[in-house]
């Protein structure tokens, strides 16, 4: 059970990468540049990690995209919760 | 309760990385964990730099892991590997490399890496931020 951390757009190799690294039991937090996923709910990560992918809510807000996040209905979670992710995943890995 | 180690890869007001690290920190500590350590590497060395000057109505990086350092004794330790060939030396470095200034200074350690693996070792959780 692996924490992915993804800090870059959907459409990076990094985002690419991770995509093929994911395993069934980890999960995916979406920071910095990799919020902008917010804007396209057809990206293929939201139903492969369905129930497991996490935006940042900061850094949608810093990007103002806190309300498209919720009109798509997309999962967020304050730095709290991405805490609380890292406490529920002994291994973290970020993707940049 | 858990220790927390953090890695910092990117460098200050180019990399949204420093930050994130920081808002990440407090947010641990908040939850009742501690934090072991910061590791500055790669392009994070900058983040220690003495001279750093930005606009005083911006956060200042640098001040911000002393205020961390402060407060809660984060250790905060850089590579010194990556910092030298990067211009960022402490007083005795510069002394040694024959430079007539320094910008490196306590809190902040140059170390080698070993004291990432000894980090790692250490935290219960190594988080990346690069």
């Amino acid at each position: 059970m692996i924490l992915h951390i993804l800090t870059k757009a959907p459409d990076s190799n990094a985002a690419t990468q991770m995509q093929q690294a994911v395993g069934d039991r980890d999960a995916v937090m979406l920071i910095e540049a990799a919020v902008i996923a917010a804007l396209d709910p057809s990206w293929t990560a939201w139903q492969q990690c369905h129930a497991r992918i996490f935006l940042l809510s900061e850094d949608l807000i810093a990007r103002g995209l806190a309300s498209i996040a919720e009109v798509n209905g997309l999962p967020t979670l304050e730095m709290n919760g991405f805490v609380a992710l890292t406490e529920q995943y002994e291994k973290a890995v970020t993707w940049y | 309760m858990m220790q927390y180690g953090l890695l910092v890869m990117g460098a200050p007001y180019s990399s949204p990385a420093p930050h994130s690290a920081l808002r990440f920190a407090h947010a641990v500590l908040a939850r009742g964990h501690q934090i072991a350590g910061v590791f500055f590497y790669h392009d994070g060395v900058h983040n220690a730099s003495l001279l750093m000057a930005p606009p005083q109505d911006e956060l200042n990086l640098r001040e911000a892991w002393i205020e961390l350092n402060q407060q809660h004794a984060v250790q905060l330790d850089v590579c010194i590997a990556a910092a030298l060939r990067r211009g960022l030396m402490s007083e005795s470095e510069a002394h040694r490399h024959g430079k007539q200034a320094f910008n490196i200074a306590p809190p902040f350690e140059l170390t080698g890496l070993g004291q990432l693996l000894e980090l790692q070792q250490r935290a219960d959780r190594l988080i990346t931020f690069a």
